[in-house]
C-alpha cells in the first residue's frame, strides 16, 4: 500500500478552514515568523535548494524566479500575485487548497513576499470558485486582525497588503501575463514575452507570480528545510504533487503523493482502479495535455520522465478513459474547448482553432485512407499554429493532437 | 442593491471593474448587465462606454443579455462530456418544458470546466454546485427549486 504524503494539503480536512486559531494550533504562521528572522535572500536560496518547481504547469524552478524578481530592483514597489485561475479541464487541486486551508496559501504568499520584497499581493481566483473566494476573504480578515498582514508585521519593518480579485470566466487569463492584464481591469489579451513578470509585471512593476499549490509548499519548506523536502519525490522533481484523478476511475479525487509515482499506482492504489474492463488511454495535463497509452502505465509521473516520452505533466490532471471511450470524440471536445477559449487577438490561433475543429468533426465519416492524410494535415496545421501564434494557448492544441496520433494512429484510422 | 449603491463601495479605479460588474450582475433581477448600468460604471471609473463593453464582451461570466432568476450552467468540457453532460443538458431541457409554469425561472447555458471534475458530470445553478448528476437527480433538483419558488410567492 502506498500512502498519501500530504505537504501542501497537510491540514486539509483536519481543521476548520474558517478558523485561524485552528491553523495556528497546527503550527500555522510559525514558518512566516521564522522567515522574518532570516534575510530575504536566504529564503530564496532555501527554495532554490529545495528544488521546488512551479505547479501551475510549466515546472519552472520556483526559487530562481524569486531571486530574479528580488534582484530586478532594490527598494522599489514590487507585487506578488497568486495564480488561482485554475481553468485547465481536469484540474481542481488549487480549489481544494483554498477551500480547505486558505491560511496555508496566505502564509506561503507572506513568505514569498518577504523574500522578494513585495509589499502588495493579489490572489486572482477564477470567478466560478465562489467558496474559495469567500474563504480566502475570511482568512485575510483574520490574518489582518492577528497582525500577520498590515503595517510593521510582527514588529518588523515589513508591511504587506493582500486582496482577492475574481476572474470572470476566461481560461486564457490563467496565462501569467494575461492574468496581469485582467488584474489591471482590461480584456484578457496576452502581452508579448519578454519582458517577463519578474522584470515588468503588474503596472510595469516587478511581479512574482506563482500557482496556489507552489505557494502552499513554502511554509513547510521554511520550517523543515530543503533537505527534508528533497527527501520526497525524484531528484529532478522533488517533493509531492497533488494529482487530480477523474474520468473512468472508481474513486475520482485529489491525491497528494510523491512526484514520480507511476501512473498505474496512482490509478489503482488511489483511484481504486479503472471503472470498466480496461484502460484505453489516459489524458495527462488536461486539455493542454497529452494522451498516454497503456504502454505508459509504468511511467513515473514527474516533469522530466513524461517529457522524455513526448508527454506532459502539466497541472497534474489525470483523466482515465476505459475501453468504451471514443478518443476522437474526446479530441473533438478538447479542440472545441480551445476554439472557445482562443481570445482572437492573433489570426493563426483565431482561425486555426476553428479550422482544426471543423476538420476533426468530419473525420468520423471518412474512409481509413482519407483519415490518415487528414490527421497528418491537421497536425501540420497545428504545428504551424504553434509556431506563429502570439501566446502559449495557440501552442497547446498540438499537444493532445500529436500524442493521440503517435499513440493511437491505428485506432483512429480503423475504428468506425 | 442598486447600481449607485454598489458603485459607492468601490474605488474609482479601473482595476475594480471586474468586481463591480460581477456585483451589479449578481444584484440585477435579470442576472445581466444593462446599458444603463454600464453607463454608470463607465462614469464611475472614467472609461469610455465602448471599453466597458469590450470588457464585458470578453469575459464569459458577464452577460449582456437578460437572464432568468436561476442560471443553470451545465459543464460541457471533456471530462463531463465523456461522463454524460449532454444527457444532463437534455434532462434539464425536458424537465423545464414539462413544467411550463417554471419557464420563467430558468436560463440554461453550456459552460467550460467548472473545476469540479471529481464529481462529473456537474453543473452550477447561480453559485451552487451540483455534482455526480444523473437525469433522475436533475428531475428532483429542478422540482425542488420550482416548489420553493412557488411557496415563496404565496
Ligand atoms: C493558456 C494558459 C493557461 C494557464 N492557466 C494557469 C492556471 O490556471 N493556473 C496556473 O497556476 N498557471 C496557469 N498557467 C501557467 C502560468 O502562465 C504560469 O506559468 C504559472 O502561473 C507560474 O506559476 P508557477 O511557477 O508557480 O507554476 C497557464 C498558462 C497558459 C499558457
Ligand atoms: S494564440 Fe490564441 S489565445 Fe493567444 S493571443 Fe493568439 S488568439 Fe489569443
Ligand atoms: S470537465 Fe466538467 S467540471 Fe471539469
Amino acid at each position: 500500500m502506498i500512502q498519501e504524503k500530504r505537504i501542501a494539503l497537510r491540514n486539509s480536512g483536519l481543521i476548520n478552514p474558517e478558523s485561524i486559531d485552528e491553523y495556528i494550533q497546527c503550527g500555522g504562521y510559525q514558518a512566516f515568523a521564522k522567515a522574518l528572522t532570516m534575510s530575504p535572500s536566504d529564503i530564496s536560496e532555501i527554495i532554490i535548494d529545495s528544488g521546488l518547481r512551479g505547479r501551475g504547469g510549466a515546472g519552472f524552478p520556483t526559487g530562481t524566479k524569486e531571486k530574479s524578481t528580488a534582484q530586478t530592483c532594490i527598494e522599489c514597489l514590487k507585487y506578488i500575485v497568486c495564480n488561482a485561475d485554475e481553468g485547465e479541464p481536469g484540474t481542481f487541486k488549487d480549489r481544494i487548497i483554498m477551500e480547505t486551508d486558505p491560511h496555508n496559501l496566505i502564509e506561503g504568499m507572506l513568505i514569498a513576499a518577504w523574500s522578494v520584497g513585495a509589499s502588495v499581493g493579489y490572489i486572482y481566483v477564477r470567478g466560478e470558485y465562489h467558496l474559495s473566494i469567500e474563504r480566502l476573504n475570511i482568512a485575510i480578515k483574520q490574518a489582518e486582525k492577528k497582525g500577520f498582514i498590515g503595517e510593521n508585521i510582527l514588529n518588523t519593518d515589513f508591511s504587506f497588503t493582500l486582496e482577492v480579485k475574481p476572474g470572470a470566466g476566461s481560461y486564457l487569463c490563467g496565462e501569467e501575463l494575461t492574468l496581469i492584464e485582467s488584474l489591471e481591469g482590461k480584456r484578457g489579451y496576452p502581452r508579448i514575452k519578454p519582458p517577463f513578470p519578474a522584470q515588468k509585471g503588474l503596472w510595469d512593476h516587478p511581479t512574482l507570480i506563482n500557482n496556489v499549490e507552489t505557494l502552499a509548499n513554502f511554509a513547510p519548506i521554511i520550517l523543515y528545510g530543503a533537505d527534508w523536502y528533497k527527501s520526497f519525490g525524484t531528484s529532478k522533481s522533488p517533493g509531492t504533487k497533488i494529482f487530480c484523478l477523474s474520468g473512468d476511475v472508481k474513486r475520482p479525487g485529489y491525491y497528494e503523493v510523491d512526484m514520480g509515482i507511476t501512473l498505474i499506482d496512482l490509478i489503482n492504489e488511489f483511484g481504486g482502479g479503472v471503472n470498466g474492463n480496461s484502460i484505453k488511454s489516459i489524458l495527462i495535463g488536461g486539455a493542454a495535455g497529452t494522451f498516454a497509452s497503456i504502454n505508459h502505465l509504468n511511467l513515473p509521473l514527474d516533469f522530466d520522465s513524461l517529457k522524455e516520452q513526448g508527454l506532459t505533466l502539466g497541472s497534474g490532471a489525470v483523466v482515465v478513459m476505459n475501453e468504451t471511450r471514443d478518443l476522437l470524440e474526446m479530441l473533438t471536445s478538447i479542440l472545441d474547448f480551445f476554439k472557445h477559449e482562443s481570445c482572437g487577438k492573433c489570426i493563426p490561433c483565431r482561425l486555426g482553432t476553428a479550422q482544426i475543429l471543423n476538420i476533426t468533426e468530419r473525420i468520423q465519416e471518412m474512409e481509413p485512407k482519407e483519415r490518415e492524410s487528414t490527421f497528418i494535415n491537421i497536425i501540420q496545421q497545428a504545428e504551424i499554429m504553434a509556431k506563429t501564434s502570439l501566446c502559449p494557448l495557440g501552442q497547446s492544441p498540438i499537444l493532445p493532437l500529436k500524442s493521440l496520433w503517435v499513440n493511437f494512429a491505428n485506432e483512429l484510422i480503423n475504428k468506425f | 442593491m442598486d447600481v449607485t449603491t454598489i458603485l459607492k463601495k468601490y474605488p474609482k479605479r479601473r482595476d475594480s471593474v471586474i468586481e463591480i460588474l460581477h456585483e451589479i450582475q449578481n444584484h440585477d433581477p435579470q442576472n445581466y448587465l444593462s446599458e444603463e448600468s454600464l453607463k454608470k460604471v463607465a462614469t464611475h471609473i472614467n472609461l469610455p462606454l465602448a471599453q466597458i463593453y469590450g470588457i464585458v464582451g470578453y469575459y464569459s461570466m458577464l452577460s449582456l443579455n437578460p437572464r432568468k432568476k436561476f442560471v443553470i450552467q451545465v459543464c460541457k468540457s471533456p471530462i463531463c462530456g465523456m461522463l454524460g453532460s449532454q444527457s444532463i443538458y437534455d434532462a434539464v431541457k425536458v424537465k423545464i418544458s414539462a413544467r411550463p409554469d417554471s419557464a420563467n425561472l430558468f436560463t440554461i447555458e453550456k459552460v467550460e470546466c467548472l473545476g469540479q471534475c471529481n464529481q462529473s458530470p456537474c453543473m452550477m445553478i447561480n453559485k451552487e454546485i451540483y455534482g455526480n448528476l444523473t437525469p433522475q437527480k436533475i428531475e428532483s433538483i429542478i422540482e425542488e427549486i420550482v416548489i420553493s419558488e412557488q411557496n415563496a410567492q404565496k
